[in-house]
Protein backbone atom coordinates (compact mmCIF):
# COMPACT_ATOMS: atom_id res chain seq x y z
CA UNK A 1 0.00 0.00 0.00
CA UNK A 2 3.38 2.27 -0.07
CA UNK A 3 3.42 2.01 -3.54
CA UNK A 4 4.91 5.44 -4.77
CA UNK A 5 3.49 4.58 -8.11
CA UNK A 6 -0.16 3.97 -6.60
CA UNK A 7 -3.02 6.29 -7.60
CA UNK A 8 -4.51 7.71 -4.86
CA UNK A 9 -7.49 8.73 -6.22
CA UNK A 10 -8.38 4.82 -6.72
CA UNK A 11 -8.87 2.07 -4.13
CA UNK A 12 -6.73 -0.84 -4.54
CA UNK A 13 -7.60 -4.46 -4.15
CA UNK A 14 -5.15 -4.16 -0.44
CA UNK A 15 -6.73 -1.75 0.70
CA UNK A 16 -10.52 -3.05 0.31
CA UNK A 17 -8.88 -6.03 2.11
CA UNK A 18 -7.30 -4.53 4.96
CA UNK A 19 -10.97 -2.20 5.27
CA UNK A 20 -12.82 -5.26 5.45
CA UNK A 21 -10.66 -7.32 7.49
CA UNK A 22 -9.88 -4.23 10.68
CA UNK A 23 -12.69 -2.12 10.14
CA UNK A 24 -10.25 0.95 9.02
CA UNK A 25 -7.71 1.85 6.66
CA UNK A 26 -5.27 4.23 7.20
CA UNK A 27 -4.35 6.36 3.46
CA UNK A 28 -0.66 8.50 3.79
CA UNK A 29 0.49 11.96 3.45
CA UNK A 30 -2.95 12.99 1.19
CA UNK A 31 -2.56 16.60 2.60
CA UNK A 32 0.72 18.64 1.56
CA UNK A 33 2.42 20.94 4.91
CA UNK A 34 0.49 23.95 2.86
CA UNK A 35 -3.52 22.31 2.99
CA UNK A 36 -2.40 21.38 6.87
CA UNK A 37 -1.69 24.85 7.65
CA UNK A 38 -4.51 26.11 6.04
CA UNK A 39 -6.92 24.25 7.94
CA UNK A 40 -5.47 24.67 11.25
CA UNK A 41 -5.09 28.56 10.31
CA UNK A 42 -8.79 28.66 10.08
CA UNK A 43 -9.52 26.61 13.03
CA UNK A 44 -7.27 28.67 15.18
CA UNK A 45 -9.24 32.07 13.78
CA UNK A 46 -12.25 30.80 15.52
CA UNK A 47 -10.34 29.55 18.69
CA UNK A 48 -13.11 31.22 20.98
CA UNK A 49 -15.73 29.09 19.78
CA UNK A 50 -13.83 26.01 21.16
CA UNK A 51 -16.12 23.83 23.58
CA UNK A 52 -14.45 22.01 26.34
CA UNK A 53 -15.80 19.20 28.19
CA UNK A 54 -16.02 18.10 31.49
CA UNK A 55 -13.21 15.75 32.49
CA UNK A 56 -14.49 12.86 32.95
CA UNK A 57 -17.16 12.90 30.64
CA UNK A 58 -15.96 10.72 28.35
CA UNK A 59 -13.75 7.82 30.19
CA UNK A 60 -17.04 6.27 31.80
CA UNK A 61 -14.91 6.14 35.18
CA UNK A 62 -12.07 3.84 33.55
CA UNK A 63 -8.81 3.77 35.41
CA UNK A 64 -6.97 3.11 32.34
CA UNK A 65 -8.70 5.96 30.21
CA UNK A 66 -8.98 9.21 32.77
CA UNK A 67 -7.06 12.29 32.17
CA UNK A 68 -6.86 15.59 33.96
CA UNK A 69 -8.51 17.47 31.10
CA UNK A 70 -11.80 16.92 29.22
CA UNK A 71 -11.49 16.85 25.20
CA UNK A 72 -11.64 20.16 23.29
CA UNK A 73 -13.94 20.27 20.39
CA UNK A 74 -15.48 22.88 17.63
CA UNK A 75 -17.98 22.34 14.77
CA UNK A 76 -19.64 24.56 12.10
CA UNK A 77 -16.37 25.00 9.59
CA UNK A 78 -19.02 24.35 7.04
CA UNK A 79 -20.75 27.14 7.55
CA UNK A 80 -18.00 29.73 8.25
CA UNK A 81 -17.55 33.14 6.20
CA UNK A 82 -15.18 32.48 3.40
CA UNK A 83 -12.21 31.88 3.30
CA UNK A 84 -12.72 30.35 6.35
CA UNK A 85 -14.56 27.69 5.03
CA UNK A 86 -13.17 26.76 1.84
CA UNK A 87 -10.53 24.07 3.06
CA UNK A 88 -13.46 22.07 4.96
CA UNK A 89 -15.42 22.18 1.90
CA UNK A 90 -12.77 21.28 0.11
CA UNK A 91 -12.39 18.11 2.27
CA UNK A 92 -15.98 17.14 2.07
CA UNK A 93 -15.25 15.65 -1.05
CA UNK A 94 -11.86 14.94 -1.40
CA UNK A 95 -11.03 13.02 -4.39
CA UNK A 96 -9.03 10.39 -2.10
CA UNK A 97 -12.46 10.21 0.03
CA UNK A 98 -15.12 10.09 -2.52
CA UNK A 99 -12.91 7.04 -4.15
CA UNK A 100 -13.11 5.27 -1.13
CA UNK A 101 -16.70 6.35 0.38
CA UNK A 102 -18.08 5.15 -2.82
CA UNK A 103 -16.24 1.73 -2.55
CA UNK A 104 -17.18 1.25 1.23
CA UNK A 105 -20.73 3.15 1.06
CA UNK A 106 -21.80 3.06 -2.14
CA UNK A 107 -22.04 5.68 -4.69
CA UNK A 108 -24.75 8.55 -3.07
CA UNK A 109 -23.27 8.07 0.47
CA UNK A 110 -23.94 11.49 2.12
CA UNK A 111 -22.21 13.51 5.39
CA UNK A 112 -24.93 13.11 8.25
CA UNK A 113 -22.63 15.32 10.48
CA UNK A 114 -19.90 17.31 11.47
CA UNK A 115 -17.37 18.09 10.84
CA UNK A 116 -15.90 17.57 14.57
CA UNK A 117 -12.61 19.03 15.05
CA UNK A 118 -11.16 17.38 18.23
CA UNK A 119 -8.42 18.82 19.98
CA UNK A 120 -6.23 17.27 23.50
CA UNK A 121 -3.57 18.69 25.10
CA UNK A 122 -1.81 16.60 27.11
CA UNK A 123 -2.92 15.02 30.39
CA UNK A 124 -6.64 14.86 28.42
CA UNK A 125 -8.86 11.99 29.80
CA UNK A 126 -9.55 9.07 26.37
CA UNK A 127 -13.26 8.32 24.81
CA UNK A 128 -14.70 4.70 26.51
CA UNK A 129 -15.11 2.43 23.81
CA UNK A 130 -17.93 1.91 21.56
CA UNK A 131 -19.78 0.27 18.88
CA UNK A 132 -19.53 -3.52 17.92
CA UNK A 133 -20.94 -6.40 15.68
CA UNK A 134 -23.10 -7.09 18.35
CA UNK A 135 -25.44 -6.39 19.59
CA UNK A 136 -26.21 -5.22 15.62
CA UNK A 137 -26.96 -1.60 15.20
CA UNK A 138 -28.50 -1.23 11.72
CA UNK A 139 -28.03 2.33 11.44
CA UNK A 140 -24.05 2.32 11.02
CA UNK A 141 -23.82 -1.78 10.36
CA UNK A 142 -21.62 -3.79 7.99
CA UNK A 143 -22.14 -5.97 5.24
CA UNK A 144 -20.01 -7.46 2.51
CA UNK A 145 -22.02 -9.69 -0.37
CA UNK A 146 -20.52 -10.45 -3.57
CA UNK A 147 -17.39 -8.81 -3.96
CA UNK A 148 -18.96 -5.60 -2.59
CA UNK A 149 -18.62 -3.86 0.58
CA UNK A 150 -21.86 -2.36 2.39
CA UNK A 151 -21.05 -0.04 5.44
CA UNK A 152 -23.65 2.29 6.47
CA UNK A 153 -21.68 4.12 8.65
CA UNK A 154 -18.22 5.72 8.08
CA UNK A 155 -16.06 8.11 9.68
CA UNK A 156 -13.75 9.78 7.80
CA UNK A 157 -10.70 11.18 10.79
CA UNK A 158 -7.94 13.77 8.66
CA UNK A 159 -5.09 14.27 10.90
CA UNK A 160 -3.89 17.69 11.62
CA UNK A 161 -1.09 16.67 14.04
CA UNK A 162 1.05 13.93 14.17
CA UNK A 163 -0.61 10.94 16.21
CA UNK A 164 2.83 8.57 17.43
CA UNK A 165 3.47 5.31 18.64
CA UNK A 166 1.76 5.11 22.72
CA UNK A 167 0.77 8.95 21.94
CA UNK A 168 -2.91 8.09 22.35
CA UNK A 169 -5.40 9.41 20.25
CA UNK A 170 -7.93 7.38 18.12
CA UNK A 171 -8.16 3.79 19.06
CA UNK A 172 -9.76 0.69 17.78
CA UNK A 173 -10.19 -2.79 18.27
CA UNK A 174 -9.97 -4.14 14.66
CA UNK A 175 -12.60 -6.87 12.85
CA UNK A 176 -14.97 -6.06 15.89
CA UNK A 177 -17.17 -4.54 12.89
CA UNK A 178 -17.74 -7.83 12.37
CA UNK A 179 -18.08 -9.82 15.98
CA UNK A 180 -21.55 -11.52 17.23
CA UNK A 181 -20.60 -12.03 20.32
CA UNK A 182 -20.85 -9.04 22.90
CA UNK A 183 -17.55 -6.98 24.03
CA UNK A 184 -16.59 -7.76 27.59
CA UNK A 185 -16.27 -4.35 29.66
CA UNK A 186 -12.91 -4.62 30.68
CA UNK A 187 -12.12 -3.97 26.60
CA UNK A 188 -14.42 -0.97 25.95
CA UNK A 189 -12.68 0.88 29.58
CA UNK A 190 -9.55 -0.83 27.84
CA UNK A 191 -8.60 -1.73 32.07
CA UNK A 192 -8.01 -5.53 30.63
CA UNK A 193 -8.33 -4.83 27.10
CA UNK A 194 -7.16 -8.67 26.00
CA UNK A 195 -4.16 -7.16 23.54
CA UNK A 196 -6.92 -6.49 21.90
CA UNK A 197 -7.10 -2.73 21.60
CA UNK A 198 -4.81 -0.83 18.82
CA UNK A 199 -3.67 3.15 18.61
CA UNK A 200 -2.68 3.34 15.09
CA UNK A 201 0.07 5.57 14.45
CA UNK A 202 -0.35 8.27 11.79
CA UNK A 203 1.22 11.32 10.54
CA UNK A 204 -0.56 15.21 9.81
CA UNK A 205 -2.05 14.51 6.69
CA UNK A 206 -3.08 11.52 7.17
CA UNK A 207 -6.38 10.35 6.25
CA UNK A 208 -8.19 7.91 8.68
CA UNK A 209 -11.22 5.48 7.25
CA UNK A 210 -13.46 3.67 9.63
CA UNK A 211 -16.52 1.56 10.29
CA UNK A 212 -18.33 3.47 12.60
CA UNK A 213 -19.93 0.06 14.04
CA UNK A 214 -15.82 -0.99 14.93
CA UNK A 215 -15.48 -0.92 18.67
CA UNK A 216 -13.24 2.38 18.84
CA UNK A 217 -12.76 5.31 21.18
CA UNK A 218 -9.93 7.36 22.14
CA UNK A 219 -6.67 6.62 24.51
CA UNK A 220 -5.26 9.61 26.59
CA UNK A 221 -3.37 11.98 25.09
CA UNK A 222 0.68 12.00 25.86
CA UNK A 223 2.17 13.97 23.72
CA UNK A 224 3.52 17.11 24.43
CA UNK A 225 2.26 18.49 21.10
CA UNK A 226 -1.60 19.16 20.74
CA UNK A 227 -3.79 16.81 19.25
CA UNK A 228 -6.09 17.64 16.27
CA UNK A 229 -8.62 15.39 13.92
CA UNK A 230 -11.31 16.25 12.30
CA UNK A 231 -13.87 14.12 12.01
CA UNK A 232 -16.51 13.84 9.25
CA UNK A 233 -19.39 11.46 9.50
CA UNK A 234 -20.57 9.82 6.82
CA UNK A 235 -23.35 7.19 5.73
CA UNK A 236 -24.80 5.56 3.08
CA UNK A 237 -27.45 7.00 1.00
CA UNK A 238 -30.79 6.12 3.06
CA UNK A 239 -29.42 5.74 5.98
CA UNK A 240 -29.76 8.26 8.95
CA UNK A 241 -28.14 8.70 12.08
CA UNK A 242 -28.81 12.58 12.58
CA UNK A 243 -32.27 13.94 12.60
CA UNK A 244 -32.20 17.14 10.06
CA UNK A 245 -34.38 20.02 10.27
CA UNK A 246 -37.39 18.22 9.88
CA UNK A 247 -38.24 15.37 12.30
CA UNK A 248 -41.36 15.79 13.95
CA UNK A 249 -44.45 14.86 12.47
CA UNK A 250 -45.72 18.57 12.23
CA UNK A 251 -42.66 20.08 10.52
CA UNK A 252 -42.87 17.45 7.81
CA UNK A 253 -46.48 17.05 7.30
CA UNK A 254 -48.29 20.11 8.84
CA UNK A 255 -50.98 21.48 11.71
CA UNK A 256 -53.21 18.50 10.59
CA UNK A 257 -50.92 15.74 12.12
CA UNK A 258 -51.99 17.05 15.65
CA UNK A 259 -55.08 16.03 15.61
CA UNK A 260 -54.36 12.38 15.43
CA UNK A 261 -53.71 10.59 18.41
CA UNK A 262 -50.30 10.12 20.15
CA UNK A 263 -49.94 6.45 18.87
CA UNK A 264 -50.49 7.60 15.49
CA UNK A 265 -48.04 10.55 15.55
CA UNK A 266 -45.74 8.34 16.84
CA UNK A 267 -45.08 6.98 13.14
CA UNK A 268 -44.63 10.17 11.62
CA UNK A 269 -41.68 11.00 13.22
CA UNK A 270 -38.24 11.42 10.58
CA UNK A 271 -35.65 9.05 10.71
CA UNK A 272 -32.60 8.97 12.50
CA UNK A 273 -31.41 8.33 15.79
CA UNK A 274 -29.72 11.74 17.22
CA UNK A 275 -33.46 12.74 18.30
CA UNK A 276 -32.08 13.52 22.23
CA UNK A 277 -34.83 11.47 23.42
CA UNK A 278 -37.85 13.65 21.45
CA UNK A 279 -39.28 9.74 19.57
CA UNK A 280 -42.12 8.50 21.33
CA UNK A 281 -42.16 4.54 21.42
CA UNK A 282 -44.97 2.89 20.68
CA UNK A 283 -45.42 -0.64 22.73
CA UNK A 284 -48.24 -3.05 22.45
CA UNK A 285 -49.48 -6.63 23.67
CA UNK A 286 -51.27 -7.63 20.08
CA UNK A 287 -54.96 -5.86 21.68
CA UNK A 288 -53.88 -2.25 22.91
CA UNK A 289 -51.07 -0.12 21.46
CA UNK A 290 -50.16 2.98 23.66
CA UNK A 291 -46.80 5.33 23.61
CA UNK A 292 -44.08 3.89 26.61
CA UNK A 293 -43.53 6.49 29.61
CA UNK B 1 -54.65 0.69 10.95
CA UNK B 2 -51.53 2.57 10.95
CA UNK B 3 -50.80 1.82 14.58
CA UNK B 4 -53.09 -1.28 15.26
CA UNK B 5 -51.83 -3.52 17.95
CA UNK B 6 -51.66 -6.21 15.55
CA UNK B 7 -49.18 -4.11 13.51
CA UNK B 8 -47.42 -2.96 16.46
CA UNK B 9 -46.39 -5.88 18.01
CA UNK B 10 -44.93 -7.74 14.96
CA UNK B 11 -43.17 -4.44 13.73
CA UNK B 12 -41.56 -4.20 16.83
CA UNK B 13 -40.02 -7.15 16.46
CA UNK B 14 -39.32 -7.01 13.08
CA UNK B 15 -38.10 -4.18 12.58
CA UNK B 16 -36.96 -2.57 15.89
CA UNK B 17 -38.73 -0.54 18.05
CA UNK B 18 -39.01 3.30 16.92
CA UNK B 19 -39.91 1.97 12.94
CA UNK B 20 -41.64 4.44 11.23
CA UNK B 21 -43.91 4.85 8.74
CA UNK B 22 -42.30 5.77 5.39
CA UNK B 23 -44.54 6.36 2.88
CA UNK B 24 -48.10 5.66 2.36
CA UNK B 25 -51.06 3.87 2.53
CA UNK B 26 -51.63 3.16 -0.75
CA UNK B 27 -54.54 1.91 -2.34
CA UNK B 28 -54.38 -0.90 -4.55
CA UNK B 29 -57.37 -1.66 -6.79
CA UNK B 30 -57.85 -4.59 -9.39
CA UNK B 31 -61.20 -5.42 -11.67
CA UNK B 32 -60.79 -8.81 -13.63
CA UNK B 33 -58.38 -8.66 -16.63
CA UNK B 34 -55.97 -6.00 -14.80
CA UNK B 35 -52.73 -7.40 -15.45
CA UNK B 36 -49.86 -8.26 -12.88
CA UNK B 37 -46.76 -6.77 -11.54
CA UNK B 38 -42.96 -7.81 -12.47
CA UNK B 39 -41.15 -9.45 -9.57
CA UNK B 40 -39.07 -6.65 -7.80
CA UNK B 41 -36.51 -6.40 -4.88
CA UNK B 42 -34.03 -9.30 -3.84
CA UNK B 43 -31.74 -9.90 -1.12
CA UNK B 44 -28.85 -9.77 -4.26
CA UNK B 45 -28.05 -6.95 -5.36
CA UNK B 46 -27.90 -5.64 -1.68
CA UNK B 47 -29.93 -2.83 -0.76
CA UNK B 48 -29.23 -1.43 3.03
CA UNK B 49 -32.10 0.62 3.03
CA UNK B 50 -34.86 -2.01 2.92
CA UNK B 51 -32.29 -5.28 3.95
CA UNK B 52 -32.79 -8.27 5.91
CA UNK B 53 -30.92 -9.01 8.79
CA UNK B 54 -30.90 -11.53 11.73
CA UNK B 55 -28.16 -12.26 14.58
CA UNK B 56 -28.26 -13.72 17.75
CA UNK B 57 -32.71 -14.50 17.64
CA UNK B 58 -32.88 -10.87 16.96
CA UNK B 59 -34.94 -9.32 13.61
CA UNK B 60 -33.46 -6.36 11.69
CA UNK B 61 -35.73 -5.84 9.03
CA UNK B 62 -35.20 -2.22 7.32
CA UNK B 63 -38.38 -2.31 5.47
CA UNK B 64 -41.63 -3.88 5.95
CA UNK B 65 -45.09 -3.13 3.87
CA UNK B 66 -48.04 -3.98 5.77
CA UNK B 67 -51.14 -5.02 3.13
CA UNK B 68 -54.91 -4.61 4.68
CA UNK B 69 -56.93 -6.84 2.82
CA UNK B 70 -60.05 -5.89 2.11
CA UNK B 71 -61.23 -8.55 -0.55
CA UNK B 72 -60.26 -12.12 -0.66
CA UNK B 73 -57.67 -13.50 -2.91
CA UNK B 74 -58.41 -16.83 -3.47
CA UNK B 75 -55.46 -19.47 -4.79
CA UNK B 76 -54.97 -19.15 -8.38
CA UNK B 77 -56.85 -15.79 -8.38
CA UNK B 78 -53.93 -13.62 -8.81
CA UNK B 79 -52.90 -10.56 -6.50
CA UNK B 80 -49.67 -10.55 -4.53
CA UNK B 81 -46.78 -12.90 -5.11
CA UNK B 82 -43.53 -13.69 -3.67
CA UNK B 83 -40.39 -15.85 -3.72
CA UNK B 84 -40.49 -17.58 -0.19
CA UNK B 85 -37.08 -17.25 1.13
CA UNK B 86 -35.46 -14.68 -1.18
CA UNK B 87 -34.92 -12.03 0.92
CA UNK B 88 -31.80 -13.91 2.08
CA UNK B 89 -30.64 -14.28 -1.50
CA UNK B 90 -27.42 -14.06 -2.44
CA UNK B 91 -27.20 -14.59 -6.15
CA UNK B 92 -29.04 -12.87 -9.00
CA UNK B 93 -32.68 -13.77 -10.00
CA UNK B 94 -32.75 -14.90 -12.96
CA UNK B 95 -35.25 -12.54 -15.72
CA UNK B 96 -37.54 -15.76 -16.44
CA UNK B 97 -38.57 -15.56 -12.46
CA UNK B 98 -38.82 -11.93 -12.21
CA UNK B 99 -41.48 -12.25 -14.93
CA UNK B 100 -42.97 -15.37 -14.34
CA UNK B 101 -42.43 -16.77 -17.87
CA UNK B 102 -40.67 -19.68 -16.27
CA UNK B 103 -40.89 -19.17 -12.38
CA UNK B 104 -39.23 -22.46 -11.80
CA UNK B 105 -42.19 -23.15 -9.02
CA UNK B 106 -40.26 -20.56 -6.59
CA UNK B 107 -42.93 -18.05 -6.91
CA UNK B 108 -46.30 -18.44 -4.62
CA UNK B 109 -49.32 -16.68 -4.69
CA UNK B 110 -51.12 -16.79 -0.88
CA UNK B 111 -54.10 -17.16 -0.39
CA UNK B 112 -55.27 -14.19 1.57
CA UNK B 113 -59.05 -13.24 3.02
CA UNK B 114 -60.87 -10.08 3.90
CA UNK B 115 -59.44 -8.90 6.93
CA UNK B 116 -56.26 -10.54 6.65
CA UNK B 117 -53.19 -8.31 7.07
CA UNK B 118 -50.11 -9.68 5.09
CA UNK B 119 -46.48 -8.64 6.25
CA UNK B 120 -43.32 -8.92 3.92
CA UNK B 121 -39.94 -7.62 3.56
CA UNK B 122 -40.46 -5.26 0.74
CA UNK B 123 -36.98 -4.42 -1.20
CA UNK B 124 -35.75 -7.52 0.12
CA UNK B 125 -38.04 -10.30 -0.64
CA UNK B 126 -38.64 -10.95 -4.26
CA UNK B 127 -42.57 -9.57 -4.85
CA UNK B 128 -45.20 -8.64 -7.35
CA UNK B 129 -48.91 -9.04 -8.41
CA UNK B 130 -49.96 -11.99 -10.62
CA UNK B 131 -52.87 -11.24 -13.12
CA UNK B 132 -56.37 -10.89 -11.00
CA UNK B 133 -59.07 -13.12 -12.22
CA UNK B 134 -61.51 -12.79 -9.93
CA UNK B 135 -65.10 -12.26 -10.47
CA UNK B 136 -64.78 -9.56 -7.41
CA UNK B 137 -62.41 -6.50 -6.79
CA UNK B 138 -59.16 -7.02 -5.37
CA UNK B 139 -58.74 -3.90 -3.01
CA UNK B 140 -55.60 -3.86 -0.56
CA UNK B 141 -54.16 -1.00 1.77
CA UNK B 142 -50.50 -0.73 2.08
CA UNK B 143 -48.28 1.00 4.50
CA UNK B 144 -44.83 1.02 4.02
CA UNK B 145 -43.14 1.11 7.01
CA UNK B 146 -38.88 0.98 7.49
CA UNK B 147 -36.97 0.41 10.66
CA UNK B 148 -35.65 3.88 12.54
CA UNK B 149 -32.69 4.84 10.95
CA UNK B 150 -33.33 3.25 7.37
CA UNK B 151 -35.41 5.60 3.95
CA UNK B 152 -37.07 4.61 1.82
CA UNK B 153 -38.57 6.97 -0.89
CA UNK B 154 -40.67 8.88 1.88
CA UNK B 155 -37.83 11.21 3.23
CA UNK B 156 -37.15 12.87 -0.49
CA UNK B 157 -39.60 15.80 0.27
CA UNK B 158 -37.46 16.75 2.62
CA UNK B 159 -34.00 15.66 1.52
CA UNK B 160 -33.10 18.70 -0.60
CA UNK B 161 -29.47 19.78 0.84
CA UNK B 162 -31.14 23.64 1.57
CA UNK B 163 -34.24 21.69 3.24
CA UNK B 164 -32.04 19.67 5.34
CA UNK B 165 -29.53 21.80 6.85
CA UNK B 166 -29.11 25.07 7.66
CA UNK B 167 -28.85 28.09 5.11
CA UNK B 168 -24.98 29.03 6.11
CA UNK B 169 -24.14 25.55 5.71
CA UNK B 170 -24.76 24.96 2.18
CA UNK B 171 -25.15 28.18 0.26
CA UNK B 172 -22.64 28.78 -2.36
CA UNK B 173 -21.47 24.88 -1.98
CA UNK B 174 -20.35 23.84 -5.24
CA UNK B 175 -22.52 20.67 -7.17
CA UNK B 176 -19.81 18.00 -5.72
CA UNK B 177 -20.11 19.84 -2.22
CA UNK B 178 -23.89 19.59 -2.74
CA UNK B 179 -23.92 16.18 -3.77
CA UNK B 180 -23.04 14.95 -0.34
CA UNK B 181 -25.23 17.22 1.62
CA UNK B 182 -28.94 15.69 0.75
CA UNK B 183 -30.35 14.06 3.39
CA UNK B 184 -31.19 10.26 3.51
CA UNK B 185 -33.44 8.48 1.55
CA UNK B 186 -33.49 5.39 -1.10
CA UNK B 187 -31.23 6.46 -4.24
CA UNK B 188 -33.16 8.94 -6.61
CA UNK B 189 -32.58 8.49 -10.43
CA UNK B 190 -31.31 11.77 -10.90
CA UNK B 191 -28.02 11.85 -10.86
CA UNK B 192 -27.06 15.07 -8.73
CA UNK B 193 -26.39 12.96 -5.74
CA UNK B 194 -23.57 10.56 -7.38
CA UNK B 195 -20.24 11.33 -7.64
CA UNK B 196 -17.00 9.94 -9.24
CA UNK B 197 -13.43 10.16 -9.38
CA UNK B 198 -11.27 10.83 -12.74
CA UNK B 199 -8.23 9.18 -12.71
CA UNK B 200 -6.37 12.26 -12.25
CA UNK B 201 -8.83 12.94 -9.18
CA UNK B 202 -10.86 15.17 -10.66
CA UNK B 203 -14.26 14.85 -8.48
CA UNK B 204 -17.25 15.70 -10.29
CA UNK B 205 -21.41 14.18 -10.82
CA UNK B 206 -21.24 10.96 -11.95
CA UNK B 207 -23.71 12.09 -15.25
Amino acid sequence: MNDPNRSLYTVSEEEKYCFDLRGYLIVSNVLCPDEIEACNAALDHFSDKIQTLEAGSLSGGSSALTGSFGRRQLTGMLGWPTPYRKPFRQLLVHPVVVSRLNEFSGKGFRLDHGPLLIKAIKGTEGHRLHGAGEPFSPVVAYHQQNSKIYCRGITVAWQLADCGAGDGGFAIVPGSHKSNEPTPNEVRSVEDHLGLVEQPEMKAGDVLFFAETATHGTLPWTADHERRSLLYKYTSRGTARAVGKHFTPESRHGDWINELPREQQALFYGPGVHHGGQLPILESDGETTWVAD
Amino acid sequence: MLAHPAVVSRLNLMCGKGFRLDHGPQFNNAVKGTAGLTLHGSGDPHKPYVAYHHQNRGFHCAGVTVTWNLSTAPAGGGGFACVPGSHKSKFAMPKEVRNCDDDMGVVVQPEIHAGDILFFMDGAQTHGTHPWRNDHQRRSVLFKYASRTANRGGSRPYYKPETYWDEEIVSGMTPEERAVMFGPASPPKTQEVYLTVDPDGTVHLDN
